[in-house]
């Protein structure tokens, strides 16, 4: 049996050699991303609460999201979703004391701006916490296109405050 | 079909090969403006490309003979001896051995840069793919920071495709656009024949295509 040369591949071979050799690229961009990862878990506790916070923010509001989105959305989940969402929204506040901004040297996405205009991002927070009560009301009552319509604006809250307090990705 | 063509310029792409080709190039472009920003256009343009891809890859084997994986895309060694040879290489019928490694990468990272966006989630969980309410928050994060690398190296092998393109007008006095908008070249001395596929199979690729978009659009 003869060993086969590069060039006697077929061409589904070549295209799965192609297709792996690519794998392995993004699967290369992926481990990189999780060194990354790494780098923020040896960031100041404060910063790993806060990314977890809205981490958690965001996962809650994929769930009320996704739930919408399916033919038949299922207010058991939607509900205590949108009540996290409030908790946590309500707990902002906390999680950028004095010292754990870019400007005090910390590897940080939040923009000096939450330090310097504190009335704004205080305006921000409050918006999404009102939007966030609705939210809760909305999924209380029930209302599947009331809560369609609502998830705009609980998301225009989150990208207002991402435009002039979070720094660009 | 008509073969009353008055001059010496040959066909040398077809119809759907050409339309897959100028769609591929404008949606792309709608994507990278409106990504991030207007993500109900983002979403179709995808759901545009995703088609298209979808279709290509069906047509690379049962399409006309130039857009057929099997006749253009070479080993190594015949890539190696375009290459050696590149100044004084006759001009090829239809893809050229380097040529058809662009095709490849082009294909490959279409199809890697839709299937992460189908997955991709944004920062505030607002927006997302139609497949990512399958994955949980994090994981969608992680196809979005993909979906954006990705596209670097997208941007990289376009930029790499229409420097070739230069190369072959400037050095070899050799238009790559012309036919790819009108499907015949003028091209003195080229050898070959255009096979064209019928129509059947371009009605059963573009039906083939636009079922699996509306499935997984549809799944979101």
């Amino acid at each position: 049996m003869s060993v086969p040369s590069l060039a006697d591949l077929t061409v589904r071979a070549r295209l799965g050699l192609t297709a792996v050799t690519l794998a392995l690229l993004v699967a290369g961009c992926g481990q990189q991303a999780g060194e990354t990862e790494t780098a923020e878990a040896s960031a100041p506790p404060i910063v790993v609460e806060r990314q977890e916070g809205y981490k958690a923010l965001g996962a809650s509001f994929k769930l009320i999201n996704d739930q919408l989105k399916s033919g038949s959305p299922d207010m058991a989940q939607i509900a205590p979703a949108a009540e996290r969402m409030h908790d946590l929204a309500q707990q902002i506040p906390n999680w950028f004391p004095a010292g754990s901004g870019p400007q005090d040297g910390v590897k940080t996405d939040a923009l000096e701006t939450v330090w310097t205009n504190p009335e704004g991002f205080a305006a921000a927070q409050q918006r999404l916490v009102g939007a966030t009560t609705e939210l809760q009301q909305l999924a209380a009552a029930g209302d599947v296109a009331g809560l369609q319509a609502h998830v705009r604006v609980v998301g225009a809250s989150c990208g207002g405050c991402h435009d002039n307090f979070r720094a660009e990705q | 079909m008509a073969s009353s063509t008055p001059s010496a310029r040959v066909r040398v792409w077809d119809l759907p090969t050409r339309l897959v080709h100028w769609a591929l190039a404008v949606l792309v472009v709608v994507a990278w403006l409106t990504g991030g920003e207007r993500m109900d256009i983002h979403r179709y343009a995808g759901y545009g490309i995703l088609g298209l891809v979808i279709f290509r890859l069906y047509w690379g084997v049962a399409g006309g003979s130039t857009a057929r994986f099997s006749e253009f895309v070479k080993g190594p060694g015949a890539v190696l001896a375009y290459v050696r040879g590149w100044r004084g290489a006759p001009a090829s019928f239809g893809h050229n051995p380097l040529g058809a490694l662009s095709v490849v990468l082009l294909v490959v990272l279409l199809i890697s840069q839709v299937g992460l966006g189908l997955f991709a989630v944004d920062v505030d969980g607002m927006e997302s793919g139609p497949l990512a309410r399958f994955v949980d928050f994090d994981a969608g994060r992680k196809a979005a920071d993909l979906h954006e690398l990705n596209f670097r190296l997208l941007q990289a092998a376009v930029a790499l495709h229409l420097v070739a393109i230069a190369a072959y007008a400037l050095f070899k006095r050799r238009n790559l656009v012309g036919p790819m908008v009108t499907g015949r070249d003028a091209t003195a001395g080229l050898e070959g024949e255009l096979r064209p596929a019928p129509l059947w199979r371009l009605a059963l690729g573009v039906v083939i295509a636009v079922l699996v978009v509306v499935l997984i659009a549809r799944a979101g």
